[in-house]
């Protein structure tokens, strides 16, 4: 909370169910409340955080924009942490630019996030795209009211791709934004378990924030860099924090029925797509902001975008439950009314493993009249946006954007060490090695009995 | 078949030492044409994917590959990787089918860069994929770049031979 100063001090509060307060410091930051008024972060309360995870837990209904303003407030509380004890580690505007970039990290995510990201643009790119524009609110806010060159800086910090014309961006920075611990997970991790009432969630976010340190490794004198790590006394938060995210992993983001509705929204969009390039009638009567779905120019359309919003595509998948395609009837209809999906899953598989398997599903699915591209669909853990924390994926080249470190100066050569490898939490190893990957297949129930015959048998025999 | 080109591709060689060799031998890969399409970011070490990291924890998952990690007494663990007997015989099943058959056609080319990449001394490896990722047609200005990004001088005898290696 900031502190009261002569009585003067003018300060914007939200209520918010996991924080109680979020504050805003107008005598200092005026300009993020004008960042929030900004129609792009307004859009957010029409994007549901969770995409369709309502469909399993009904309290799953919370925005993107009460998320963006959750990150706000971890993030405002790490950097006046932070700038306690390293000071020196901020160059001129980098707190400004942070602040701005956690509440816009998501701004461009299209409806129901993640779920159709694959039609609509990566988000993290779109997100870029809008900051960078000079005809954005957001883009003129950051410019007029605090720096002319934040935009930019604001996008380098988000963007995922490349820090090309951005070398000054420091790697703890970035890491702070999107990493394997990143104030975006402590934020979302917490809100996802709090609204969908998958209690697993929650973990000690306050001790993981006010015990984190920045510290420079040398590897073998070629490069040098400042990491975030954490003191062997935060190794239990951090182990629950690990603990949550495979909870939460397994319970709610790779729900079978969430994951199976999400695959069948992105069936509708391919059926509509396909339909929409050799019919001028069905594209004239797309709603305004679904013409993007037809890429190219549209794809461009940031005035499109912003009214592409969750509402915008049900409601549009609505009126495609009347559509004079079948198919695309059929799978609206199913989607509305949440019913009709059989799904079966082979746990420890690879998916080319599969292949012969699913040739034989899908001619049998074209012999019962049902077009094969549209009724069956593939699922893979390898896939979700949310995973657990891996500690192999990172391999020998383990940063603080890919793997979670702990430091200490008496640990061997350069005291830092990876959280599964520090002594004590061996048990950790259980959660993060070794995770048998699981595929899901999904087609219409009533044809469940046939199909999932011949998905699992001898699901071995390759084996030899 | 981003799964079944990985695995063949490993399955091309003994083994590949460490998993960093595999993410920037698979850039390379992918830069030279190679239909592998997996996003890559700029890490500290040069291009990352975290979607290769992915689906190499799901190839092991499913015991296609065997991976047996070795502390490198810097506090990191490496990983070095070979196909496993399953993994064999699901390769050559599958190669059998109409399918795989098409689809090993378009992995075949890439195998001997592949077989030659594995060879190759990590460091400039590592450097040679910085380049390429800095690369977007001028390669003088990669060189610059990747030697500002690494702190290295622009006449550094590795960069040189990275660059060589890049742009072959």
């Amino acid at each position: 909370m900031p502190q009261l100063d002569g009585g003067c001090m003018a300060q914007k509060l939200f209520r918010d169910p996991l924080y109680d307060y979020i504050a805003i410091d107008l005598d200092k930051h005026a300009w993020l409340l004008d960042l929030i008024n900004c129609p792009e972060l307004q859009r957010l309360r029409y994007i549901n955080q969770l995409g369709l995870s309502q469909f399993t837990y009904p309290g799953a209904s919370h925005s993107r924009f009460s998320h963006s303003l959750g990150v706000f407030h971890v993030m405002t509380q790490c950097l006046e942490y932070l700038e306690k004890d390293y000071m020196n580690d901020f160059g001129p505007g980098d707190k400004d630019a942070l602040l701005a970039a956690a509440l816009l990290h998501d701004i461009g995510h299209g409806s129901f996030s993640h779920a159709t990201e694959s039609f609509f643009g990566k988000h993290e790119v779109r997100s870029v795209e809008i900051i960078n524009s000079t005809e954005s609110a957001v883009n003129k806010v950051l410019r007029e009211e605090v720096d002319k060159n934040l935009p930019a800086k604001v996008a380098a910090l988000i963007a995922k791709k490349s820090l090309k014309g951005f070398p000054d961006i420091l790697f703890w920075q970035k890491s702070l934004i999107s990493s394997q611990l990143d104030m975006d997970r402590l934020d979302y991790l917490r809100r996802d378990s709090l609204c969908s009432g998958a209690e697993y969630g929650n973990f000690d976010w306050f001790r993981i924030i006010h015990t984190m340190q920045l510290k420079e490794k040398v590897i073998k004198g070629q490069q040098k860099g400042t990491f975030v790590v954490w003191p062997d006394k935060s190794k239990f938060a951090l182990e629950e924090y690990i603990f949550s995210r495979f909870y939460m992993y397994q319970s709610v983001y790779y729900h079978h029925t969430t994951r199976g509705f999400e695959g069948l929204l992105k069936k509708i969009l391919q059926c509509a797509r396909d339909i929409a390039k050799n019919n001028k009638s069905f594209t004239k009567a797309l709603l305004p902001p679904m013409k993007m779905l037809l890429g190219g120019k549209e794809d461009k359309d940031l005035t499109k975008f912003q009214k592409l919003t969750d509402h915008i595509l049900l409601a549009q998948i609505t009126i495609w439950q009347n559509n004079k395609n079948k198919t695309l009837s059929d799978l609206s209809e199913r989607l509305l009314l949440r019913k009709g999906i059989g799904w079966t899953e082979i746990i420890a598989g690879t998916p080319f493993e599969m292949a012969t398997k699913m040739g034989k599903v899908r001619k049998y699915l074209q012999s019962q009249g049902k077009d094969h591209n549209y009724y069956f669909i593939e699922d893979s853990t390898g896939i979700p946006p949310y995973k657990p924390y891996s500690s192999a994926s990172a391999g020998e080249e383990q940063t603080s954007v890919n793997s979670i470190m702990l430091f200490d100066p008496q640990w061997s050569e350069t005291g830092f060490c990876e959280i599964t490898e520090v002594s004590g939490l061996k048990r950790l190893q259980a959660i993060t090695k070794d995770q048998s990957s699981i595929l899901r297949y999904y087609f219409p129930k009533e044809h469940k009995g046939q199909i999932k015959k011949m998905l699992s048998q001898n699901s071995t025999s390759t084996a030899g | 078949m981003k799964d079944y080109w990985l695995a063949k591709l490993i399955s091309s060689v003994t083994e590949v030492d460490s998993r960093k060799r595999l993410q920037k031998s698979i850039y390379l890969l992918q830069r030279a044409g190679c239909p592998l399409h997996l996003n890559y970011i700029l890490h500290y070490y040069g291009p990352y994917s975290f979607e290769l990291a992915g689906l190499i924890d799901q190839l092991k998952g499913a015991d296609i590959i065997d991976e047996s990690p070795e502390q490198t007494g810097f506090g990191g663990v490496r990983y070095r990787s070979k196909i496993s007997q399953k993994g064999k015989s699901v390769l050559a099943n599958f190669e059998k089918s109409e399918t795989g058959k098409e689809v090993y056609g378009q992995i075949e080319p890439f195998i001997s860069y592949f077989l030659d990449l594995n060879e190759e001394d990590p460091w400039v490896l590592e450097l040679a994929a910085t380049v390429a990722y800095f690369n977007e047609g001028n390669w003088t200005e990669a060189q610059k770049q990747t030697a500002t990004f690494k702190k290295l001088s622009q006449n550094d005898k590795n960069l040189k031979k990275a660059f060589a290696l890049a742009s072959a």
